[in-house]
């Protein structure tokens, strides 16, 4: 990909340079909370993820995979225990059923392709519930693109391996991995040579055209089969999406990124992308993102940490010390790139206090140990604490809990209280103030 | 009979959900078998007589199947003898499955006997009526979208690489249940029907220009022109000037390689006016011709190129020193504007000087039709020239404008999006011909991953398509046309994980010979082949016996092979190097089937037996780690290891054949380097498995490529694949049913790849379709 530094900064100063951006923003009563899923691929060491003790954070040292949060752990909490049982897979493919199942909590069918099946996933249902407080309903990004063959996971089709956020049981929401794309996605506005006469010309153009389409759609199902149908709801939701974009008061960029090329390079393309989420949330683009530092299973090799062979087969590490060894220095990386996140959303006052105060930042894996596959013990943690609503700065135990409760505590710490969700039938209380 | 296809239907279904199911009991029944057989041989001996076959149907049988095997009332169990292809396939599956839910009672020499009656007598009936499945609507994958954008407008769409990339199914990224919209993916098409409406009514008359700089006029202090390179030799950089005609995006394409020395790649930076790409890497062949390609946008007047050489190389012991060497560079463009052949011109008669709408009218029209790729309903037609007249009323807005905004409007519309069929007109199940422009697309997306052409969508337009000869003309014609190749990525690539090559590592420390570029020229090798075989009338199966291959200087190097070769590839005969007869002899595809540091005889092993005879290996039973680890910990060599993995009860049903056919190939090491040794240990690649019913032995991988060859599973999973390729879906009981006789048609032929392509094209799977109106209880839309 080629990135040309002009064009990039041209592209931002049109988005600054529109004045009815401007005269259309209306000052918000109460600070947006945001909800952000990290996902990490093929579990975590767990040894030396767990806190050594439940109880204060402030009175132990981090164990070495979070150390890259030791500065700012009385924003964190420790989830220890929690278990997502619809994970687990028919026969083998844990990676592609936990995956699948990461946010949904309910059972991924087992298909190589034809009649795939999920559910919908938290973070729609809560973008759901604030439908058409941000320009964009959610966002669904990571650091690893499809692969270039589709033998995913012992029988599981790719998409459960590749996507994290459903929108329903059949439609997995692709994820943006391009820095470049997904900075047109928030910031390219339009070309400021554009006339105010032709402005709204295009204004009305677009708006015609969706029009049309969503008429058209209409009454092209009215003669389809009923998968088709189904098919085309994906399409009829998309074009709403965009109306709703097209009509909003997008913030244009709030924040200066410099774009460059990544191509090869992990470091960078992550945080690029930390970068990317930050502006994101910050400028009011979106207050839903999920992310996956790689799919489910992901066979992701690090290079610049000295480590050649691929992490899924470094996470079936039998029990091998050189194996656990690797595990450590890629969690630990991972966590880096959480810490940098939470930390650059800390650096931003909102009001009274930060952004991060403002969210909920939660990561955890598809499995706890990659060599045994379980779906209980998962590595959990999270970051802020949605306006004082959730707990920081300790760790907890909840062995067993599923974590379709835990997840229903944070809907309910996003003011979105749900009756049940996926296994879950009550918000877990442990976490909530 | 419309009881009986309800039930049929219920069968099928069912099928479908047992699937999961059967694939962990086969796995039991590959042990049973063996068992079974062992203890049952001194009976075998014994010449079975027909009648005792037939008691053994009727006792453990007839109840559900019928006695003729067409079913009986009240248990109406059509015989479904989708798996009578493989008398092995269907005795493992009567020992295992038969009858289900109740106790399993006939097994070994039972399941034997009437797999052997069913296929003598039974299998010779009448098959029972086969149901053409509805295809969902399929959204145009990445590679399809790209292809449809080249062939209507001209243009290779640039936008369509930042698409997200598709979910596969089935192994082939084109299965319309896993292809979903998302609307990121929706507005991304929005944007790229904007561009190309824009480039297609204005920059229609922009000739594209091409410029060629020379090496020879690059200026550097730190380098020298010679012999038509320009050699960098030290870290600096080489610049070089020229005019544009016209503003816009070209395409930059700049040719360069290197002396490689040291441990890593040449490397440098390309700046365009200023604005810097890259670092790019170099080859680390010697003198390998490389290029680069990106789009550059160039400014009217002079523009500045400057290659900056980062990372030189001299080591004064040895001598050994990296340059960087500068090639030609040219420049294509602008190509926001139409630069590739299509059938024909979208903007036909000059709708602007035209006082009327009838012009514009005709290119609406005309357009529509391409892109939808079917003729347009009266309705649907008054609705676009409506549109465009509701454009052309507004204030500013020019015909050109408009015009722009309807085309922008059809690339937009879930017609171009989806490949969507009509509903058959009856909704009682029963196949029906699909109209002539559904087959046409079929056809199209087939075999070009493209639409129509001209004369595809003419003959559909005539109702010609079906008439006799006419599919079969057109079918050798698609083969032959250049636009076929999209099956190498599309079919092959996938298939064979040849795709997957692309992001396979390769620990280089153990493997120098594994050079970067490398990987690129062993797919091509490959693909070459496959093209071969994909164009001519050779029998397919050949391919696996084949003794000649494709290759260039570093190639030939690589596999060390004598004689004179080129940059170029050119066929080389085999004669000489018996050890690299047949694709499974590829490098290309013994490399993707290793580790990064070292072969899996399991890996490669399944791979045969998934890809080559379509005998998926269920996973490992649970708990199965424990005796991996024992076995490791036990075992001295390989060999043994796997010995014990064989012998073992829970193991042994899947890694006696698995194992087998991995230790045939262990003679070529993880980037496919022929070898007879590890360190110090002799390579033992003798070995037998099971095939049509003897056991066959064999001593290396090209004699086992002559037992699959001949194995009647190879043919029928070939089959299987293209045709779940063709018809972008799993494979169903009823699809099995469709496949055994495609396999039969495909036998009587010469066995070439186009006879592959008639039989499936011509089978009712491909022509017709049916629909059972069933109204779903609940409506899930979970957005709304």
């Amino acid at each position: 990909m080629k990135l040309n530094r002009r064009l990039v900064l041209k592209s931002s100063a049109a988005c600054l340079a529109m004045p009815w951006f401007e005269a259309l923003a209306s000052p918000n009563e109460t600070l947006a909370k945001r909800f952000v899923a990290f996902y990490v691929p093929n579990g975590m060491h767990m040894v030396d993820f767990r806190a050594k003790q439940d109880g204060l954070l402030s009175e132990q040292t981090l164990p070495y995979i979070l150390s890259p949060l030791e500065k700012i752990k009385n924003k964190i909490t420790l989830v220890n225990g929690l278990a997502n049982k619809p994970g687990n897979a028919d026969g083998a493919g844990d990676h592609a059923s936990g995956t699948g199942s990461f946010m949904s909590c309910v059972k991924a069918r087992k298909t190589k392709g034809d009649n795939i099946k999920n559910g919908i996933s938290i973070d729609q249902v809560i973008a759901n519930k604030l439908r058409g407080s941000t320009p964009i309903h959610s966002l669904q990004l990571g650091l690893e693109g499809g692969s270039a063959i589709g033998d995913c996971d012992s029988g599981y089709s790719c998409a459960y391996v590749r996507n994290i956020s459903w929108a329903g049981e059949k439609q997995p929401l692709s994820k943006i991995v391009n820095p470049r794309l997904l900075f047109d996605q928030l910031f390219t506005g339009t070309d400021p040579n554009e006339t105010a006469a032709l402005r709204e010309l295009r204004r009305i153009k677009q708006k015609s055209i969706l029009d049309y389409l969503s008429e058209q759609t209409l009454a092209l199902k009215k003669s389809i089969s009923f998968k088709d149908k189904q098919k085309l709801d994906e399409y009829q939701t998309s074009i709403y999406e965009l109306e709703h974009k097209l009509n909003s008061n997008v913030n244009g960029s709030c924040n200066n990124i410099e774009l460059e090329s990544t191509i090869g390079n992990l470091p960078k393309h992550s945080e690029l992308m930390n970068d990317l989420m930050v502006a994101a949330l910050q400028c009011g683009h979106t207050n839903v993102i999920s992310y996956m530092m790689g799919n489910g299973g992901s066979n992701r090799s690090f290079p610049f940490l000295d480590i050649n062979e691929s992490h899924h087969n470094i996470s079936h590490h039998q029990g091998n010390k050189d194996n656990h060894e690797k595990l450590k220095k890629i969690n630990h990386w991972e966590l880096e790139q959480f810490a940098d996140l939470v930390t650059k959303l800390d650096n931003i006052q909102e009001g009274e206090a930060t952004l991060l105060d403002q969210c909920c930042l939660f990561l955890s894996s598809e499995v706890s140990d990659g060599d045994r596959h379980n779906h209980t013990d998962l590595p959990v943690i999270y970051a802020g604490s949605l306006g004082g609503k959730l707990k920081t700065g300790s760790a907890i135990t909840n062995k067993f809990k599923p974590i379709s409760e835990f997840y229903m505590a944070i809907a309910n710490g996003m003011d979105v209280p749900l009756e049940n969700f996926g296994n879950g039938y009550r918000a877990s209380k442990s976490i909530l103030v | 009979m419309l009881r009986l296809l309800t039930s049929l239907r219920l069968f099928s279904s069912l099928r479908l959900l047992s699937f999961s199911l059967l694939l962990c009991l086969s796995f039991m029944s590959f042990s049973q078998v063996i068992r079974a057989e062992a203890e049952d041989l001194q009976e075998l001996l014994a010449e079975p007589t027909s009648s005792s076959a037939e008691q053994l149907y009727i006792q453990h049988c007839s109840d559900c199947h019928g006695i003729s095997g067409m079913g009986s009332v009240g248990n109406p169990k059509v015989f479904q003898c989708f798996r009578c292809v493989d008398a092995d396939e269907l005795t493992a599956y009567i020992d295992s499955r038969m009858p289900p839910q109740r106790r399993h009672d006939c097994i070994g020499q039972c399941a034997k006997l009437v797999s052997d009656y069913i296929l003598d007598t039974i299998g010779a009936l009448p098959a029972p009526q086969l149901i053409a499945k509805k295809m969902t609507a399929r959204r145009l994958n990445k590679r399809q979208y790209k292809n449809t954008v080249r062939d209507l407008v001209g243009i290779q769409s640039k936008i369509a690489d930042t698409f997200p990339d598709d979910d596969f199914g089935n192994g082939f990224d084109r299965m319309g249940d896993v292809l979903s919209l998302s609307p990121l993916l929706f507005e991304l098409y929005l944007k790229s029907a904007n561009q190309l409406a824009d480039t297609i009514v204005y920059q229609n008359d922009i000739n594209v220009k091409s410029y060629e700089l020379s090496a020879e006029q690059f200026v550097s202090s730190d380098g020298q022109y010679q012999e038509s390179i320009f050699n960098l030799w030290s870290t600096g950089s080489a610049i070089t000037a020229f005019d544009v005609q016209n503003k816009g995006d070209y395409d930059f394409k700049f040719y360069h390689s290197s002396h490689p020395a040291g441990d890593e790649p040449a490397q440098f930076l390309v700046y365009i006016n200023d604005t810097y790409t890259g670092p790019y890497q170099t080859s680390m062949l010697q003198n390998d011709k490389q290029t680069i390609e990106f789009s550059v946008l160039l400014n009217q007047g002079l523009n500045e190129i400057k290659i900056e050489f980062i990372n030189d190389y001299y080591d004064p012991e040895t001598k050994e020193d990296r340059n960087l060497l500068l090639g030609d560079i040219t420049l294509n463009g602008p190509t926001n504007t139409i630069k590739h052949k299509t059938d024909s011109k979208l903007l036909f008669c000059d709708y602007l000087l035209d006082d009327s709408t009838q012009c514009a009218e005709q290119i609406i029209q005309s357009f529509a039709q391409k892109s939808w790729r079917r003729e347009l309903s009266n309705i649907e037609l008054k609705q676009l020239f409506e549109f465009f007249e509701s454009i052309t009323s507004q204030p500013h807005a020019t015909k050109q404008y408009a015009l722009s905004a309807t085309f922008e409007l059809i690339l937009s519309s879930a017609n171009f999006i989806f490949q969507i069929e009509p509903i058959p007109e009856i909704s009682s199940g029963e196949n029906q011909d699909l109209d002539d422009y559904a087959i046409a697309s079929r056809l199209s997306y087939f075999l070009w991953d493209s639409m129509p052409d001209s004369i595809l969508f003419n003959l559909a337009k005539n109702n010609q398509l079906l008439e006799s000869h006419i599919l079969e003309t057109q079918i050798i014609r698609m083969l032959n046309d250049e636009k076929s190749t999209a099956l190498l990525e599309g079919f092959f690539g996938q298939w064979l994980l040849l795709n997957a090559m692309q992001e396979h590592s390769v620990d280089k420390k153990l493997f120098p010979k594994y050079k970067k570029g490398l990987a690129k020229q062993l797919v091509k090798e490959t693909q070459l082949l496959l093209l071969d075989y994909i164009q001519s009338d050779e029998p397919f199966k050949n391919i696996l016996t084949n003794n000649y291959t494709y290759a260039n200087k570093f190639l030939a190097n690589f596999y060390g092979f004598k004689g004179d070769f080129g940059k170029e590839f050119s066929k080389v005969s085999l004669q000489d190097y018996p050890n690299r007869w047949g694709l499974l002899s590829q490098a290309s595809l013994l490399t993707v089937t290793s580790h990064p540091n070292r072969t899996s005889v399991v890996k490669r092993g399944k791979w045969v037996m998934s890809n080559f005879l379509c005998q998926d290996p269920p996973p490992p039973p649970p708990g199965v780690e424990g005796i991996a680890d024992a076995i490791k910990i036990e075992a001295k060599t390989l060999r043994q290891q796997m010995q014990i993995h064989a012998s073992t009860p829970q193991c042994q049903g899947c890694h006696v054949t698995m194992d087998a056919i991995g230790f045939a190939f262990e003679q070529y090491d993880a980037i496919g380097q022929f070898r007879t040794h590890y360190e110090n240990e002799f390579i033992d690649s003798t070995g037998s498995i099971k095939s049509s019913g003897k056991n066959k032995k064999f001593t290396n991988a090209q004699e086992l490529a002559y037992i699959i060859k001949d194995d009647v599973r190879f043919e029928s999973c070939v089959v299987k694949k293209l045709y779940s390729y063709a018809l972008s879906s799993g494979i169903t009981s009823n699809d099995e049913l469709f496949i055994k006789g495609i396999v039969k048609d495909w036998q009587t032929t010469n066995g070439s790849f186009t006879q592959l392509v008639k039989s499936i094209v011509q089978s009712d799977a491909f022509l017709t379709h049916s629909y059972y109106d069933q109204k779903p209880k609940t409506q899930t839309n979970a957005q709304h």
